[in-house]
C-alpha cells in the first residue's frame, strides 16, 4: 500500500459491532480502505455487508453506545476519533459530506429547498450572508442542472431525479474534500441512474473533490470508479483498481456479483443469481464469511478465514486464489 | 380546494345537528312530548307554547315535512323560544350571556394545555432515556385517566374550600357588578382560576403524550439523520427538522380532541357553578327545558364545527403538502 | 463467536455478553404478545386491573357491610370498623366502593365491547368495500367523531330515561365509536393492497374469509388498543352521567357516589372521604387501562420502546 501524502480518507483495520437484544452484532470486521485527492473509489457489497454501518460508524454519525468502533479513520491525515463533538460538528459538511440513500425523505418536508441550504451554510460559515448564501445556493443548482426556481419549492413538489440532484447540490455546498454517497442512484429508474452517474463524475473532475460510492451495483462502480472494495458478511473481499477487477476480478464473490448484472448494451446474457442467503452477523461463520455460497469452496475455506493478500494494488481474500489468477488469467 | 371541501363537510354536520334535534324528541319512547306539554300549559304564555307545540310537533295538523321545514327556517333565522329556567327570557338570550363565559374558560385552558403540553412532549423525546423524560410520560397518562369532574371536585375542595384561596362558585363577585377595569379583570381570572386549572391538568396529558410519541417516531427520519450529518446545532434539528414535523399530528388531534374538551368544560362549570353554556345545559336537562337544551346543543355542535375549520386553516398554512399540491 | 486465523491482524471483536441466545422467531405476530410478559408497565397495568376485576366478582366476601343499609352512624372519618367511613347517609363507603366496582366496570366492559365491535364493521367495511358504501360510512363516522360525545349523551339521556344498565351502555357505545372506526378504517385502506390480502383475493376466496383471515390478524394490536381506548372513554363518561344524576341514581356506582356526595354537600362540609375514594377509583383503573395501552403502543412500535442502548446520532 502507498503511502500517500494525498490520502483524504483512511480506514485502518476498523471494526464495528452493535448491541442488540440478542447479542453484539458483528457488522463490519478487520477493513481497511484508502481513498486519495479526487479519487471516486467504490464500495460494493450487497444488503447486510456492512457497507453503510462502516461509513455510517467511521464518520461517527453512529455513535457510542449504539455502535463499537476500533480502529484507525483518518480524514485529511486528521483522527476522527480524536475530534470533540465540537469539532466534529465543524468539520461536518465542510471537510466531508454525504448523499443519502433515500433521498424521497432526505429533505426536510415542510422546509423550502433554499431554507435547507441556507441552515447548512449558516452553521458553518462565519462570514455567513443571506446574499451570499443565496448566490451560492443558485450556484450550486446550476451545477447539478436544476432551475433555480425550484430553490423556492418543497421537497414534495420535485421530481424524483431532481430530489436527488438537490441532495447532491447540498453536499457540494460548501465544497467538501471528500463526498460520501450511499447508494445515490438506488430508487431512480436505469436511465436516470447512468445521468445521475455521469453528473457526479463530471463535477468530480471540476471541482475536485474525493468520492467514496456506496453501491450493490458492482458493475456501475467498475465504469465509473478509479478503485473498488467488495465487501461480504462485514469483511473485504477483494479490492483493487477497476480496470484490475475488469480484467481479472478474482474472488469468487465479485465474479458472480459482476455476472449477477446485466449490461444496458450488448448481447443477451443468461443472468445468473448467488444463491444462498447472507450469514447471521451475530454468530459470524468461522473462515470465509462466503464459504457456504461459493461453489469453490472447500473444508479450509469453512475452517480459517483467508488473508487479504496483496498484489500491488489488487487484494484478495480468498484461499483459492493465488497470485497468477490476479494477473488475469482466468481459473 | 381543500378549505371548501372541509365548509361542505361542515355544513353537511351542521344539518345533520339540527335533524337530530328534530327528530329525536319524535322518536323517544313513551309521550314526553305530551308530559312537556302538560307542564308547560300553566307556565307559559301562548307563543311560547306555539313554539313547543312546533318544536315537537303536538297539536298539529301538519305533516312531517311542513313541522321540518318550519322548524329549521324557526332554527336559522334564530328563533328559539322561550326557556322554561331562565323563564321568560327567551333562549337566545339565555346564550348571550352564557357563551361568553365558556368561550374564556375553554379557549384559555385549550390554550395553557396545549402549550405546555406540547412543551413538555418534546422535551421528553428529546430528553429520551433520562429518568424525567421517561417517566413523564407514565406520570401524565395516570393524570390523564382522573374524571374531569374529580380533579374540579378535588381542586374546589383543597384551594376553594380547605385553604380559601380561590373562590369556589360563579364566575365574578357577585357584589361587585362587572366593568371595563383592572379589578373587573382581575376577578374574572381569580375566579376562572380554578376551574381554568382543573381543565389544564387532565387535559395536559394528552397533548404532552401525543407530542412525545409524534416526535420520537420523526426522530428515526432520513431527514433528521441528514440534518445531523450537515453539522446543525442540536437545537436547531430539534426545532426546525423535529418540532415542525411533529406539530403537525399534533395539531390534528387538536381537533379531534375539541369534543372531549367541550364535555370536560361542561362537567367543570357544573361543579364550580361556573355560569357557563355547560351550566346552563344541567339546568336545561334538569328541568326538561328543551327549546334552550335543543339550542344549546345546536351552539355548542356549531361552535365545534368553527373551531375545526378554524384548525383546517391552520393546518394547510403549516402543511406545505396540502395547499402546494 | 468468531476466532480470526493466521494472515489477519489479531483484533478480537468484542464477545457478546454472557447468556445471549438466538430466539426463533416465528411469525412476527408472536412476538408482541410475548414482549408483553417482559413490558414493566403492562404488568402493572394487568395487575390492577385484575384487583379490581377480582374485588368486583368477590365483593361480597371482601365487604361485610351491604352498601345500601343507611344504619351506620354519620359522617364518621375512616377508621378500623369502617375503613373509608360513612357518609351523611349512615352508609359504608367501603362497601358502596367495593360494590360500585360492579357497575363501573360492568359498564366500561360493556359499552368498550360493543363500541369496538361498532366500529370494527363499520371501519372495516367501509376500508374494505370503499366507493359508496365508504363514502357514507365514513360521513357517518365523521359525524360522530365532530359532534361531542357528552352533550349529545347529556341530551339524549333527557329523552331516555335510564332504568337498568343498558339503555346507557348502549347511549354510551352508540357515541364512542366513531374514533377507532377511523383508524381501523386507514389501516383496513392500507392492508388491503398487501400482497398476501390481493393473493386471497385473487385466489378467489370468498370477502368474510379474506376478511377474517387475513385483515383481522394483522389488526390485532389496533383493535385492543381500540378496545382499552372505548373502555377508558365508557368508564369516564358513565361516571360523568352518574355524576350529573342523569343516571340511574338508584344504583350504586362510582360516578352515582360522587353524585349522592356533591347533593349533600360533602365538600363543604369537609368529607373528603366521601368524594375522594370514588374518583381514586375511577383514577386508577382508567389508569391501568391507560397504562395498558400505553405498552401496547410500546410493544407494537418499536420506535417507543425504551431500550438498554440510547442511539443518540449526534455531532
Amino acid at each position: 500500500m502507498q503511502r500517500d501524502e494525498q490520502v483524504t480518507f483512511s480506514v485502518q483495520d476498523v471494526s464495528v459491532s452493535y448491541p442488540t437484544v440478542r447479542g453484539w452484532v458483528q457488522a463490519v470486521r478487520n477493513v481497511d480502505l484508502q481513498i486519495r485527492k479526487g479519487e471516486l473509489v467504490g464500495l460494493a457489497g450487497e444488503s447486510g455487508s456492512g457497507k453503510s454501518t462502516l461509513v455510517l460508524a467511521a464518520t461517527r454519525v453512529l455513535r457510542a453506545p449504539a455502535v463499537k468502533v476500533t480502529g484507525r479513520v483518518e480524514i485529511m491525515g486528521q483522527d476522527v476519533f480524536a475530534w470533540s463533538d465540537k469539532e466534529l460538528r465543524a468539520q461536518r459538511w465542510q471537510t466531508f459530506s454525504f448523499v443519502t440513500q433515500s433521498a424521497m425523505n432526505a429533505l426536510n418536508p415542510v422546509m423550502r429547498v433554499r431554507a435547507q441550504m441556507h441552515d447548512a451554510m449558516r452553521a458553518h460559515d462565519a462570514n455567513y450572508s443571506k446574499v451570499k448564501g443565496d448566490k451560492r445556493c443558485e450556484e450550486v443548482l446550476r451545477i447539478v442542472e436544476v432551475p433555480a426556481a425550484k430553490l423556492d419549492s418543497y421537497p414534495h413538489q420535485l421530481s424524483g431525479g431532481q430530489r436527488q440532484r438537490v441532495v447532491i447540490a447540498l453536499a457540494l455546498l460548501l465544497l467538501p474534500q471528500l463526498v460520501i454517497m450511499d447508494e445515490p442512484t438506488t430508487a431512480l429508474d436505469v436511465v436516470a441512474q447512468r445521468e445521475i452517474i455521469a453528473l457526479i463524475r463530471r463535477l468530480q473532475r471540476e471541482l475536485g473533490f474525493a468520492v467514496l460510492l456506496i453501491t450493490h451495483d458492482l458493475s456501475l462502480l467498475l465504469e465509473v470508479a478509479d478503485s473498488v472494495t467488495v465487501m461480504y458478511g462485514g469483511r473485504v473481499m477483494e479490492s483493487g483498481t477497476s480496470h484490475q477487477l475488469l480484467q481479472g476480478a478474482s474472488h469468487p464473490y465479485s465474479r458472480a456479483l459482476i455476472h449477477s448484472f446485466p449490461p444496458l448494451h450488448g448481447a443477451m446474457q443468461r443472468q445468473e443469481g448467488i444463491p444462498g442467503t447472507p450469514p447471521d452477523m451475530l454468530n459470524p461463520p468461522t473462515g470465509c464469511p462466503f464459504a457456504a455460497r461459493c461453489t469453490l469452496a472447500t473444508q479450509e475455506c469453512s475452517d480459517s478465514m483467508p488473508p487479504l493478500m496483496r498484489y500491488g494494488e489488487h487484494q484478495v481474500a480468498c484461499h483459492k486464489v493465488s497470485a497468477a489468477d490476479t494477473q488475469g488469467v482466468m481459473l | 380546494m381543500y378549505i371548501l371541501k372541509r365548509i361542505g363537510f361542515y355544513l353537511s354536520i351542521f344539518w345533520a345537528a339540527i335533524t337530530l334535534n328534530f327528530i329525536l324528541p319524535r322518536l323517544m319512547p313513551g309521550n314526553a312530548a305530551s308530559a312537556i306539554m302538560a307542564r308547560a300549559q300553566g307556565q307559559m304564555n301562548p307563543q311560547a307554547l306555539k313554539a313547543l307545540e312546533l318544536a315537537f310537533g303536538v297539536n298539529t295538523s301538519a305533516s312531517m315535512w311542513q313541522q321540518y321545514w318550519s322548524y329549521l327556517g324557526n332554527t336559522l333565522t334564530g328563533h328559539f323560544g322561550v326557556s322554561f329556567t331562565y323563564f321568560p327570557e327567551p333562549v337566545t338570550e339565555v346564550i348571550g350571556s352564557t357563551l361568553p363565559w365558556t368561550l374564556f374558560l375553554i379557549g384559555v385552558a385549550t390554550i395553557v394545555s396545549f402549550v405546555l403540553g406540547t412543551g413538555i412532549g418534546m422535551f421528553a423525546a428529546w430528553r429520551r432515556g433520562t429518568a424525567i423524560a421517561d417517566a413523564l410520560p407514565v406520570g401524565f397518562t395516570l393524570i390523564a385517566s382522573m374524571p374531569y369532574f374529580w380533579v374540579a371536585l378535588a381542586l374546589l375542595y383543597v384551594f376553594g374550600f380547605s385553604l380559601g384561596w380561590f373562590p369556589i362558585a360563579h364566575s365574578f363577585n357577585v357584589s361587585q357588578p362587572l366593568g371595563f377595569n383592572f379589578s373587573s379583570l382581575g376577578d374574572i381570572f381569580y375566579y376562572a382560576a380554578l376551574p381554568i386549572l382543573s381543565i389544564v391538568v387532565t387535559s395536559i396529558g394528552g397533548w404532552t403524550l401525543g407530542m412525545r410519541n409524534n416526535l420520537v417516531s420523526i426522530l428515526s427520519e432520513d431527514y433528521i439523520t441528514l440534518a445531523h450529518m450537515k453539522g446543525l446545532p442540536e437545537r436547531e434539528v430539534m426545532v426546525n427538522y423535529g418540532a415542525r414535523n411533529a406539530m403537525l399530528p399534533q395539531i390534528t388531534s387538536f381537533a379531534m380532541s375539541l369534543g372531549f374538551v367541550v364535555g370536560g368544560a361542561i362537567l367543570t362549570e357544573i361543579v364550580f357553578s361556573y355560569p357557563g353554556i355547560g351550566y346552563a345545559l344541567y339546568q336545561a336537562v334538569t328541568n326538561s327545558d328543551y327549546p334552550l337544551m335543543q339550542a344549546i346543543f345546536l351552539i355548542i355542535v356549531t361552535a365545534v364545527l368553527l373551531a375545526n375549520l378554524l384548525v383546517d386553516i391552520l393546518y394547510s398554512r403549516l402543511d406545505p403538502r396540502v395547499t402546494h399540491s | 463467536m468468531s476466532t480470526d486465523a493466521q494472515g489477519v491482524a489479531a483484533h478480537t471483536p468484542p464477545s457478546p455478553p454472557t447468556g445471549a441466545e438466538i430466539k426463533r422467531t416465528k411469525r412476527k405476530k408472536s412476538l408482541p404478545l410475548l414482549s408483553a410478559f417482559k413490558n414493566a408497565k403492562a404488568i402493572t397495568g394487568l395487575c390492577i386491573i385484575a384487583i379490581f376485576v377480582l374485588m368486583a366478582f368477590f365483593a361480597p366476601l371482601i365487604a361485610h357491610d351491604n352498601p345500601t343499609a343507611e344504619i351506620y352512624a354519620l359522617n364518621q372519618a375512616p377508621s378500623v370498623t369502617h375503613w373509608l367511613g360513612t357518609n351523611s347517609l349512615g352508609q359504608d363507603i367501603f362497601s358502596q366502593i367495593v360494590y360500585g366496582s360492579r357497575i363501573s366496570l360492568e359498564v366500561a366492559f360493556a359499552a368498550g365491547v360493543i363500541a369496538t365491535l361498532i366500529s370494527l364493521v363499520v371501519g372495516v367495511t367501509a376500508g374494505y368495500l370503499r366507493g359508496g358504501v365508504d363514502h357514507v360510512l365514513s360521513w357517518i363516522t365523521n359525524l360522530f367523531l365532530v359532534i361531542p360525545s357528552l352533550p349529545l349523551v347529556i341530551v339524549l339521556s333527557s329523552y331516555i330515561q335510564f332504568r337498568g344498565e343498558w339503555p346507557i351502555i348502549a347511549v354510551i357505545a352508540l357515541t364512542g365509536w366513531a374514533w377507532s372506526a377511523r383508524s381501523l378504517r386507514a389501516q383496513t385502506l392500507s392492508i388491503r393492497e398487501r400482497d398476501y390480502v390481493l393473493h386471497a383475493r385473487l385466489v378467489g376466496q370468498p370477502w368474510w374469509s379474506v376478511v377474517a383471515g387475513e385483515l383481522l390478524p394483522n389488526m390485532a394490536s389496533l383493535v385492543l388498543s381500540g378496545l382499552l381506548f372505548s373502555m377508558i372513554g365508557a368508564l369516564l363518561t358513565e361516571a360523568g352521567l352518574d355524576f350529573l344524576g342523569l343516571g340511574n341514581v338508584d344504583v350504586i356506582s362510582w360516578g352515582t357516589m360522587l353524585y349522592w356526595a356533591q347533593n349533600n354537600e360533602a365538600l363543604l362540609n369537609g368529607l373528603w372521604w366521601w368524594f375522594i375514594p370514588p374518583g381514586v377509583a375511577i383514577a386508577l383503573f382508567g389508569g391501568a387501562l391507560a397504562l395498558l395501552n400505553f405498552s401496547l403502543d410500546e410493544i407494537t412500535n418499536p420506535r417507543l420502546r425504551k431500550r438498554k442502548v440510547k442511539i443518540r446520532a449526534k455531532g
